[in-house]
C-alpha cells in the first residue's frame, strides 16, 4: 500500500534538498522526500492540458492564489474568454469548452410558493437563522463567557413600527404563535439588523427558546432542504 | 393475551427510558422539559461602564464595554469611528483602532481602517449581566506557561 500511495516515481519524486531551509518540515523529514510537493504534483498532473492547469508547487508560496487554467506561467482573468484564456478556440470569441456544443447550461427553474403564506389570523412572517455569535447551535458558543454574554437569549426581533402598533416595547414578553406551536419570547427593537415591517426574526441557538416548535415541516421539493425561514405566526403579547 | 401484556409493559419500560434519559441529557435548557416553555427572563442589561477588559489572549478583539445600541455602521457612516478613529481619540480619549486594521491583505499600511475591517461589530461584542450557562474552565497562557515551568522545576 505504501509503494502504491507514496513510494510510486510520483510522490517521492522530489528530495529532501528542495524543501525550505527557513521552516521546519517534520512530514517529510519523516518520509525522507518532499512529499507535499510530490502530492501536488500528482495530483496537478491530472488537470494539466486539460482546462484546469495548476502552476509549479513553488509559485502557490508566492502567490495569493492564482485562476485556473494557469498556462505558461500566466494565470486566466477572464475564463472562457478568447484573448485571456488559452483553451478558447481562436475566433470563438466566448467559448464553454467542455460542453457538447460549447455553450454554458443555465438552469431555468420553477417559481415555488411558500407553503404557508400570512394571512388575517396569523400576520406575520417569521423567519429563524444564526446570530454571529452563536454558530451553529449555542452548544459550544454558549460555553463561551463573552459569546454568552454578548447574546444571552433568544429574542424576537422586530421593526420598531410593527411593535409601536401592537402596544409592545423593546423587551415586552409575547407569545409567538402558528398552526403548529408556540413558544414565549422578548421583544428587541434595537437589534443590529432591522426586520422589514411584516417579518419576526428569531434565531434558534437557544436551547431555552426552541422556535422550530413554532416552524414548518415542509421542504423544498426539488432540493429537499428544509423550510425554516418562513412561515405565519401571530404575536400575542402577554403584558409582562 | 399474554403477548399484549407483554408488549404493553415493554412499552411502559420504553417510555420510562424516554423520560428517564429526558431527566440526564445534559442541555442547556435550564431543566424545563422540552414540552414546557420555562419563564422568559429579561432581557439582559448592557455592560456600560467604560472600564476595559483583560483579554485572554493577546489576538482576542477586546470586548466593547459600553453600550451600542442605535450605532450606525454602514456605507455612509461608522458611528465606532467617531471616537475610536485616529483623528477622533485626542477629543474622545477612546482606545484609537489597532494599527491591523489599516493593513490590507498584502499588509500594506493604508491612510484609515481598511474595507475588510470597517465592521467593528463583526469580532467586537458589547456585554451583559447575563450570568455563565456552565462553568468554563480556560486558563490564559501566563498561567499556562507558570504550569509549565513549575512541571519542569519538578523534574529536576
Amino acid at each position: 500500500m505504501y509503494d502504491v500511495l507514496y513510494a510510486n516515481g510520483n510522490v517521492d519524486a522530489f528530495p529532501l534538498e528542495q524543501t525550505s531551509d527557513e521552516y521546519e518540515n517534520q512530514e517529510a523529514n519523516h518520509f525522507g522526500f518532499y512529499i507535499q510537493k510530490g502530492l501536488f504534483e500528482e495530483y496537478a498532473a491530472f488537470g494539466r492540458g486539460h482546462g484546469h492547469d495548476l502552476a509549479p508547487f513553488e509559485r502557490y508560496h508566492e502567490e495569493r492564489g492564482l485562476r485556473w487554467p494557469v498556462v505558461d506561467g500566466q494565470e486566466t482573468r477572464w475564463r472562457f474568454k478568447e484573448g485571456s484564456d488559452p483553451y478558447v478556440t481562436p475566433g470563438a470569441d466566448y467559448e464553454f469548452y467542455g460542453k457538447p456544443d460549447g455553450k454554458a447550461v443555465i438552469f431555468a427553474l420553477p417559481f415555488e410558493p411558500a407553503a404557508e403564506s400570512p394571512d388575517e389570523e396569523y400576520p406575520f412572517w417569521l423567519s429563524t437563522g444564526r446570530v454571529l455569535e452563536h454558530w451553529h447551535s449555542g452548544s459550544m458558543t454558549q460555553r463561551v463567557p463573552e459569546l454568552h454574554s454578548a447574546v444571552p437569549d433568544a429574542l424576537c426581533y422586530m421593526h420598531p413600527d410593527d411593535a409601536k402598533a401592537k402596544g409592545l416595547r423593546r423587551g415586552s414578553e409575547v407569545r409567538v404563535i402558528s398552526r403548529r406551536g408556540e413558544i414565549n419570547l422578548r421583544i428587541e427593537t434595537r437589534g443590529r439588523n432591522k426586520p422589514p415591517k411584516g417579518l419576526v426574526f428569531v434565531p434558534w441557538f437557544d436551547a431555552a427558546k426552541l422556535i422550530n416548535k413554532v416552524t414548518l415541516d415542509a421542504t423544498d421539493p426539488i432540493s429537499k432542504q428544509t423550510d425554516y425561514k418562513k412561515c405565519a405566526v401571530k404575536i400575542v403579547p402577554l403584558g409582562a | 393475551m399474554i403477548k399484549i401484556h407483554a408488549i404493553a409493559t415493554a412499552l411502559v419500560f420504553a417510555l420510562s427510558g424516554v423520560a428517564f434519559a429526558q431527566e440526564h441529557v445534559a442541555t442547556l435548557r435550564g431543566g424545563t422539559p422540552l414540552a414546557e416553555q420555562g419563564d422568559v427572563p429579561q432581557i439582559a442589561k448592557r455592560v456600560n461602564s467604560d472600564l476595559r477588559q483583560v483579554r485572554n489572549y493577546p489576538e482576542q478583539p477586546p470586548l466593547i464595554p459600553h453600550k451600542i445600541d442605535g450605532y450606525q455602521i454602514d456605507i455612509n457612516v461608522n458611528k465606532c469611528l467617531s471616537c475610536h478613529s485616529r483623528a477622533a481619540i485626542g477629543d474622545s480619549q477612546a482606545p484609537m483602532v489597532s494599527i491591523t486594521h489599516f493593513m490590507n491583505r498584502d499588509n500594506q499600511f493604508l491612510a484609515s481602517v481598511t474595507p475588510r475591517r470597517y465592521f467593528c461589530t463583526q469580532c467586537h461584542v458589547p456585554q451583559s449581566d447575563a450570568k455563565d450557562l456552565v462553568e468554563n474552565t480556560f486558563v490564559d497562557v501566563d498561567q499556562v506557561l507558570e504550569y509549565v515551568a513549575g512541571t519542569k522545576a519538578g523534574d529536576n
